[in-house]
């Protein structure tokens, strides 16, 4: 019993040999990818990292397997021994550690499988997605290579008979998967690059939806045989099989059916179940009712709220009037058509610089995007930067889509113009203290005369100005000319401060020298007119006996103010030689004794 | 079934495959053409349901009638006065003559508008030589030339479009004037150096008005105390004045009695302790050491 292992057959050998020739010369494609510029996600796109995580395994796999009792090379001793028949592998402990560690490979391979699926669509797709930028010369020997290696490989499936090494067997539908990829690849970068850019997205999407199911496939597989019951060395059948992928690329190999697969792991007859039966009997006429079923729902289009339609038979404009929303019936595709306007949605285009809004900065200061849009401005020796969203609805759904074929493009040409024609009459001064309400007016005119013109079959519902400025490159001077005006007002203020402290200076000093006067006057009169009261007491005295009273004053002065002066008398009668008075008069006249 | 039969209904559904391949949908807004091995034998202008010849016989070709818009390519031209300038403009065209369109630029969006783009890149420099930099800028709307080089770019392409490949232009608009990226510094440059000037006046202006403030509170000031000064000197006059009244008054009772009074107030007032008074015997009380005067009431 040597369990499809003659490997007496010399031909099955160099089958063997061939496999993992084949393999060698699958690694050095992928080598070849990567040196021709495949980053790394190019390379799981096109050509599966389960694929190459199985090569990477199945291959130090089966060499071990194939040294060890193909070419009897002891992996312990490193001697060449006999070759011995695999039913003898239970003698080679290197081999049975393979077996015994093949669940752990296969559960490695499993989870680095889906962690990379995983990376791979949770990663966003750019739009459009970047080609690589290796010349096409590349990715057609690329293409060229894996197209004569699956040819190739086709033709060493056949002649080998499957029957050297069940190990290789099993990843040769992996190869060729792999293979395949590469060169749908290939194709899809050679036609992307000639104007078929759609191909290479989608060829990439296919590819990650193959490694999808076939991961899935792989790890039910794996999960299966891994608790199903086995006998080493001899029952060799491999965890990692697919048999999806030997049905659609190895179609002359003989394969277990799924049907058979689970009825001889599980038991179940599959073939003996009604449904099963019906089904395959009556497949094509369910399936033409099926197709029927689905070209009539093609008789029925449902118009949204807010849109409105067009009918078109054979091409032909039927409907002159927009449909609106509802239900409503027509020839089944292609003879009729409903095409679909959003025309109660409020749309937007910008004007004026434009880019990632997510990340706009609110200060004009500083640079908003990295691409500044600015309008030239009078004398063309100054710059403004402009950003307005216009916002705009389907008017007149066959203008719209009979007339023109890029209409929104032709309402954002017709918006620069007009703010060209706008602005570049006038100084940076001059737009920006425009009264700006009038400005988007005038700008509205002019837009919607020129879309009445040109019968866009849009209306503007309005006009928002979301900045206008200086470009952000000299806000610096802008930021002075403001710091400036403030320096100004603070002077004026600081001299109005000084004037306010002066002005009450002065104004302490105006009313002291009042109220000094006032003091004075005040006491002058009360002076006055005190010293005139005693006066007039004195005089009433007076009155009574003039004489008397003149010298009792007089007499009293003396008392009162001289009785500790020193006091000369002087012979009032005595007179100088030249017959002169010796003393002054008070009064000018020498006092009367009368 | 035989296989006569089978033959038969093989050749029926491959019949029908070409006839349906071969049935072909004119849109509302398309010009379709048919070629017979390379020739124009048909041009369909009405939308509906047309059938051909399988190919290689027949062929179709269909353009898209509507109205398309150009961006023309940014290009720097010159001014009269040598002065470089970036105009942007657009194009609005639509297919006039779909044989004419095919066999000039065989039916090939792309192709003509390169085209396109050559024509009025060419044009745009041509009618520009006739104007100056400050044409373009000019302030007032009625002084405003882009519409009337608009108007000459125009009537220039439509022509030539009209003429070489059966495209009727319907509007050329100037979407944008700017300066070229070398220049923008130079530009900003003097932005930067208009600002600093307005900058500098506004602090200018600033300290003037400062200047003037203080100068016109400081006369203010001046004034006011100048008033002030005055209405004290007034009110001292006012207050002598009144003094002199009152003192007049008292001094009319009887003048002889107040000069009196008034001279032993000031004796009392510039006398002291250590005054010397001389006096004569003639005068009281001293006049006792000469002879006892007589005393006798005087009346006034």
């Amino acid at each position: 019993m040597n369990n499809g292992y003659p490997i007496e057959d010399e031909r099955d050998k160099d089958g063997v040999i061939g496999h993992l020739l084949l393999i060698l010369f699958a690694f050095c494609l992928v080598l070849f990818n990567e040196i021709s510029g495949y980053s790394f996600q190019d390379f799981l796109y096109s050509y599966g990292f389960v694929f190459f995580f199985v090569f990477f395994f199945v291959s130090i796999q089966h060499y071990i397997l194939y040294m060890s009792h193909v070419r009897g090379v002891s992996f312990e001793t490193g001697e060449s021994t006999r070759p011995v028949p695999l039913s003898s592998i239970k003698q080679y402990r290197l081999s049975s550690l393979v077996y015994r560690i093949e669940p752990q490979t296969a559960c490695l391979v499993l989870l680095v499988g889906w962690v990379l699926q995983i990376y791979l669509l949770r990663k966003p797709t750019p739009d459009p997605m970047p080609l690589p930028e290796y010349p096409e010369l590349f990715s057609v020997i690329s293409a060229l290579l894996s197209i004569t290696a699956f040819v190739f490989f086709r033709y060493l499936d056949s002649v080998s008979k499957r029957a050297a090494c069940k190990e290789l067997s099993a990843i040769l539908p992996f190869l060729a998967a792999s293979i395949i990829f590469a060169a749908a690849n290939a194709i899809g970068i050679i036609l992307s690059k000639y104007g078929f850019s759609w191909a290479f997205p989608v060829l990439r999407g296919f590819v990650i939806t193959c490694n999808f199911i076939v991961l899935f496939e792989y790890s039910t597989n794996t999960v299966i045989n891994f608790y199903t019951e086995r006998r080493y060395p001899f029952d060799t059948t491999p965890l990692y099989n697919t048999l999806i992928l030997s049905k659609i690329l190895l179609p002359g190999r003989k394969e277990l059916s799924f049907a058979d697969m689970v009825e001889n792991r599980f038991g179940i007859k599959i073939h003996d179940i009604w449904i099963i039966g019906f089904l395959r009997k009556s497949f094509f006429p369910l399936l033409a009712c099926q197709v029927l079923l689905l070209w009539s729902l093609t008789c029925f289009a449902i118009i949204n709220p807010e849109e409105n339609g067009i009918r078109e038979r054979l091409g032909k404009q039927i409907s002159f009037t927009p449909l609106t929303p509802g239900l409503h019936h027509k020839l089944p595709a292609p003879f009729e058509k409903i095409i679909k306007f959003k025309t109660k949605e409020v749309k937007t285009i910008t004007i004026g610089y434009e880019g990632d809004r997510s990340i706009r900065n609110l200060f004009w200061s500083t640079a908003h995007f990295e691409k500044a849009f600015n309008f030239c401005l009078g004398e063309g020796r100054e710059l403004i930067t402009v950003n307005v969203d216009i916002h705009y609805l389907i008017d007149n759904i066959f203008d719209y889509h009979y007339l023109h074929s890029d209409p929104v493009g032709e309402l954002n040409n017709i918006g620069y113009e007009a703010f060209t024609e706008k602005t570049v009459h006038g100084n940076i001064q001059e737009v920006l203290s425009l009264d700006r309400n009038e400005f988007l007016a005038d700008i509205r005119i002019e837009m919607e005369r020129k879309i009445a013109l040109s019968r866009l079959g849009i209306d503007i519902i309005d006009i928002s100005l979301n900045e206008i400025h200086p470009p952000s490159e000299v806000a610096n001077t802008y930021q002075s000319v403001i710091s400036s005006k403030i320096k100004a007002v603070t002077l004026k203020l600081n001299a109005e401060r000084d004037v306010v402290r002066k002005m009450l200076g002065f104004t302490k000093e105006a009313k002291s020298e009042i109220n000094k006067a006032n003091i004075y006057h005040s006491g002058r009169i009360a002076a006055s007119t005190g010293e005139v009261s005693s006066y007039m007491e004195k005089f009433q005295a007076y009155r009574i006996a003039p004489g008397l009273y003149k010298k009792r004053l007089y007499l009293d002065t003396i008392e009162e103010k001289w009785q500790s002066s020193e006091i000369t008398i002087v012979d009032h009668t005595l007179q100088s030689e030249n017959k002169q008075e010796l003393w002054l008069y008070l009064d000018g006249e020498p006092m009367s004794n009368e | 079934m035989n296989r006569y039969t089978k033959y038969t209904l093989l050749g029926a559904v491959i019949l029908a495959v070409i006839v349906i391949a071969n049935l072909k949908i004119t849109k509302q807004n398309e010009f379709g053409l048919i070629l017979r091995f390379g020739k124009i034998v048909k041009i369909i202008r009405e939308p509906g349901l047309y059938w051909k010849l399988p190919y290689p016989i027949h062929e179709r070709i269909v353009f898209d009638k509507r109205i398309h818009t150009y961006d023309t390519q940014q290009t720097e031209l010159l001014t009269k006065d040598q002065k470089n300038i970036i105009m942007l403009t657009f194009v609005t065209w639509r297919i006039e003559d779909p044989v004419k369109y095919y066999n000039s630029v065989g039916g090939d969006i792309q192709t003509f508008q390169s085209k396109l783009d050559s024509l009025v890149n060419n044009t745009k420099n041509l009618i520009l030589g006739e104007y100056s930099y400050s044409d373009l800028f000019v302030a007032g709307k009625e002084a405003n030339k882009l519409n009337e080089i608009e108007q000459k770019i125009y009537a220039n392409v439509q022509e030539s479009a009209s003429m070489l490949y059966g495209i009727h232009v319907t509007y050329v608009g100037i979407k944008r004037l700017t300066i070229p990226k070398e220049n923008i510094r130079v530009v900003f440059n003097q932005m930067r150096a208009d600002r600093d000037v307005i900058a500098n006046k506004y602090i200018a202006e600033g300290e003037i008005r400062a200047a003037e403030i203080r100068a016109r509170a400081e006369l203010e000031g001046a004034r006011m105390v100048s008033e002030a000064k005055k209405k004290a000197s007034k009110i001292r006059g006012q207050a002598d004045a009144e003094a002199a009244r009152i003192y007049a008054e008292a001094y009319s009772k009887s003048p002889e009695f107040y000069e009196m009074v008034r001279s032993l107030e000031t004796l009392k007032k510039v006398t002291g302790e250590k005054t010397s008074l001389i006096l004569g015997t003639d005068k009281p009380p001293f006049d006792l050491f000469v002879e006892k005067p007589e005393v006798t009431p005087v009346d006034h």
